[in-house]
């Protein structure tokens, strides 16, 4: 009976993923068809779900697993720059390192997007395991300060002028092919979301959580705290590196100074409104806060009516909102905008078998 | 006998602070024993040593022959010892099957691809049924969805002892099961140590401040007090211990 | 020779901008258990009072305003941000921190523009002597000569007077203080109080030098100040002042070898290193969790 209901649990939950799935594929394709018209949408929607890669993998590494981890600019700036150096066209090269010529190496070392992508994960994935051996060991507010002063040295490495010949340094890079279409760009953000997903509902995902909840009771039923946390670190690392990667395709130009510490508090912002631990909430919080970020823009237009101008709109206006929204969801929101609530169809399965549960043990009584 | 735990001058220092000092201690197997002693004597601290939460300043600890005094307590659960803990340390936020659940785990080769893919789906299904059996059996499966931190006290401590179960240890550490309980609960419990000690085949070593309960239920008794071991055996002789008696059974019964 | 002098000078008077700010940290934490990720912008505020209240009154005033205005600023952000999430875990808290300063910076964006504003030039902090063939500037003596007496008079409050022994035993054990009847409210304002009088004092003497303010101008002398105060050892007063002028000094001699680039990356060097060598910092005490 066990055995069943687990089945069904899963195969229920894939029909509804499934569902969302050619649900959106539909949409993207017409969005795809009409193109020019829908433009805004399709670059809104492109930001969005790359946004959902990055938060969800902070959200593994920081709901899931407990480590307050804030590097997740220098891991998207590696991820980025090595998809960037893989696929800009070899015959472009010339003019994007104009100034002091690219290294001979990387003159010709050409990737297809996926794999160049894979790749930027893999570098962000290698850099986590080094520095994750001796800063996982930290308590948890150190960790955040370590792995953020790690993202500042990575941003300052890549702006250096010994790195001219591989990130072209301060200048930055461009000419990064851009998605084809917003169907590719839903293929790689939904693979790694999936991915992810899967990760945090297997047994290695309950392991996080056993850390997160008590790492003394972890380790007394026989979890390898530092070798669970150095996974999950690894693991969100990678995938924040694809994001990188992503967000440079979706941008098509980077510079060091776009993996800024205020790109992790963008992230952060999505996963904190989202909900921290909730998978849900972290991809519905990527849309909302790029939405919103764009929808408010108007805020940021002076405007003037009848002859007078409005004081309160002017540049930065819809930032000081979602600041102000921040602090809202910390102090009085706590588990997010969605209160902790995951999309599964199994809230109404548990609805309905507490009914039953109920109605076999009256019959048990009776 | 057969000897599963042993510690020979088993000492450790907190800077000026020897909290215990040359400590010396046997379990055989099958055996309940038990540690007494008032506060502040030392009694969790060895339970922190044995489990390889602290490492002792000197001396040894012996878990079937072998030296355990510089494996990771995570080593130590896997080797069979399991415990529970003073201010009780669930799972707080996860449902009482997922508390019992990740402590299966172990027993099961698992990697981060295997389980992400669902490769080795039977093996999932086997951890679930092993923990619904031990759940059944301890009259906990009808709260298997309920978050852990929800649930009355008494509860509570019952799940952290199944979750410790669930690493099928052969030495089980209970420190202060009964901490918090009434008398009622109390008997009912000293039922159930002894009930899972037969179930299971475990050897137990508690710690406890309920003296009904520690009576019945052990069949040796160590009495710690600022470290040292004042005095050891069975529960008549150190109900007659004079100096057990000064040291902490008499101000128990003045009180 | 006069170049390097000119550098020394400078090293230890950032130095001691650094220990002013990096002590707001060492004191919150010892308290609070709290990276005030806010500190570095209450900071930039300071700077921002300072510019408005110089267009209006004389110097003086102004100072006094600045001064007043950032106390106040800190004991708000702790009142509304910080107090209410006492019980909450403590990532709750580090995130509103986080919140605290995402709001500083972009509320001063959208009130001051992005754009860097003109810092005033206070009247005989810009003068110029000459020493030796180096021109230094008189702001570069006197702040470490400020810092040193703001330390020790801190000192004397933290370990001589009331409010101090409070706010030592609440840093020790917050439960206990308070049922000592050590009223934890007021013990927690006062250090968030001290704290950002210092920051608003560094911010004086760090900005003359400087020049101008922008929103951002707390973000990374702030995340500097921070290791300055781990470095030292959080929770100890010496400390942070040591931190900071080891932080202020290396990183000017690192500009001064031509590798500024990585002068923000050497602090942060710096903090691997130290929390992999010494987690606890030169005088941090060791602190044992009770399982």
């Amino acid at each position: 009976m066990l055995k069943n209901s687990f089945k069904e649990k899963i195969n229920i939950n894939l029909l509804l993923y499934l569902g969302i799935i050619v649900v959106s594929v539909l949409i993207l394709t017409f969005l795809d068809m009409n193109k020019r018209e829908y433009i805004y949408a399709i670059s809104i929607i492109e930001r969005s779900l790359v946004f959902a890669v990055a938060a969800l993998a902070m959200n593994m590494v920081t709901g899931f697993t407990g480590l307050f981890s804030l590097g997740q600019a220098g891991f998207m700036a590696l991820g980025a720059y090595t998809t960037a150096i893989l696929t800009i066209p070899v015959e472009l090269r010339p003019n994007v390192y104009y100034m002091e010529g690219i290294l001979p190496a990387l003159e010709n070392l050409s990737f297809p997007i996926p794999i160049a992508v894979i790749l930027g994960g893999v570098v962000a994935a290698f850099f986590a395991f080094l520095i994750g051996i001796p800063i996982l060991r930290l308590k948890s507010d150190y960790l955040a300060i370590a792995t953020l002063g790690f993202s500042e040295i990575m941003r300052a490495v890549i702006a250096s002028h010994m790195m001219d010949k591989i990130t072209n340094g301060a200048y930055g890079l461009n000419n990064i092919p851009e998605f084809s279409s917003s169907i590719e760009c839903f293929i790689y953000t939904s693979i790694c979301i999936i991915a992810m997903i899967l990760i945090i509902n297997s047994s290695t995902g309950r392991d996080f959580k056993a850390i997160r909840e008590d790492e003394i009771a972890a380790r007394s039923v026989g979890i390898n705290i530092f070798k669970t946390k150095e996974l999950s670190f690894v693991v969100s690392s990678f995938f924040t590196g694809i994001s990188g990667g992503l967000l440079a395709m979706y941008m098509s130009s980077i510079n060091s100074s776009t993996f800024q510490i205020t790109l992790t508090y963008d992230v952060l912002l999505i996963v904190v409104l989202g909900g921290i631990g909730s998978i849900t909430g972290s991809i519905v919080g990527a849309f909302f806060v790029t939405a919103g970020k764009e929808l408010l823009r108007f805020f940021d237009e002076p405007l003037t009516v009848a002859g007078v101008n409005v004081p309160l709109f002017k540049p930065g206006f819809r930032m000081v909102i979602f600041s102000i929204l921040l602090m809202v969801v910390v102090l009085f929101f706590r588990k997010g905008l969605l209160g902790g609530k995951e999309l599964s169809l199994n809230g109404f399965k548990k609805y309905s078998r507490k009914k039953e549960d109920k109605g076999i043990q009256v019959g048990g009584a009776s | 006998m057969e000897n599963i735990l042993k510690l020979t001058d088993m000492s450790i220092q907190f800077g000026g602070l020897r909290a215990i000092d040359s400590l010396n201690l046997e379990v055989d197997k099958g055996e309940i024993v038990a540690i007494i002693g008032p506060n502040g004597a030392g009694k969790t601290t060895a339970f922190n040593c044995i489990t390889g939460i602290y490492t002792p300043t000197s001396g040894n600890i012996e878990y079937l022959g072998k030296s355990i005094i510089h494996k990771e307590p995570e080593e130590i659960t896997k080797s069979g010892i399991a415990r529970t803990f003073q201010n009780i340390r669930l799972f707080k936020n996860l449902t009482v099957f997922e508390n019992v659940l990740i402590a299966v785990h172990l027993r099961y080769r698992d990697n981060i691809f295997t389980s992400a893919l669902r490769i080795n789906y039977k093996q999932e299904l086997a951890m679930r049924e092993e923990v619904k059996i031990l759940l059944e059996s301890q009259d906990l499966y009808k709260y298997k969805n309920d978050i852990a931190s929800s649930l009355p006290y008494g509860i509570q401590r019952r799940l952290e002892i199944a979750r410790a179960l669930a690493t099928k240890p052969t030495l089980l550490l209970l420190d202060e099961p009964a901490a918090g309980m009434n008398p009622q609960e109390t008997e009912d419990l000293t039922k159930y140590i002894k009930s899972i000690r037969n179930k299971f085949g475990l050897t137990i070593l508690l710690i406890e401040h309920h003296m009904d309960l520690v009576m019945d239920i052990s069949e040796r008794i160590y009495v710690i007090d600022f470290g040292k071991l004042i005095a050891k055996g069975s529960p008549d002789e150190i109900q007659n211990n004079p100096k057990v008696i000064e040291a902490y059974l008499g101000v128990k019964e003045n009180a | 020779m006069s170049t390097f002098l000119q550098y020394v000078f400078t090293g230890i008077s950032v130095g001691g901008c650094y220990a002013l700010i990096a002590i707001g940290y060492t004191l919150v934490y010892g308290i609070l258990r709290l990276i005030n990720f806010a500190h570095g912008d209450i900071f930039m505020m300071a700077g921002y009072f300072m510019i408005f209240s110089f267009a209006v009154f004389p110097f003086p005033v102004a100072i006094i305003i600045t001064l007043v205005a950032t106390t106040a600023l800190g004991i708000l952000i702790e009142k509304f941000a910080y107090s209410p999430l006492r019980q909450a875990p403590r990532m709750s808290v580090m995130i509103s921190a986080i919140g605290v300063s995402y709001l500083l910076q972009n509320l001063s964006t959208y009130l001051f523009s992005g754009l860097p504003q003109p810092y005033p030039a206070i009247p005989g902090l810009k003068q110029r002597v000459m020493l030796g063939d180096a021109s230094v500037s008189l702001v570069t003596f006197i702040t470490p000569i400020v810092t040193i007496i703001i330390v020790l008079l801190l000192l004397r409050l933290v370990n001589k007077t009331k409010i101090g022994m409070a706010m030592r035993a609440v840093s020790k054990d917050y439960e206990a203080a308070s049922l000592m009847g050590i009223k934890l409210n007021t013990t927690i304002s006062f250090t968030f109080a001290v704290g950002s009088l210092l920051a608003a004092v560094g911010s004086i003497l760090y900005f003359t030098d400087r020049s101008s303010v922008y929103p951002f101008s707390g973000a990374l002398p702030g995340l500097k100040c921070f290791v300055a105060a781990v470095f030292g050892g959080i929770g100890s007063i010496p400390g942070a002042l040591l931190g900071g002028f080891f932080i202020g000094i290396s990183e000017t001699i690192i500009k001064a070898v031509g590798l500024s680039t990585f002068s923000d990356a050497f602090t942060f060097i710096i903090l691997i290193i130290m929390l992999i060598v010494k987690p606890t910092g030169l005088f941090g005490e060791k602190s044992v969790d009770k399982v």
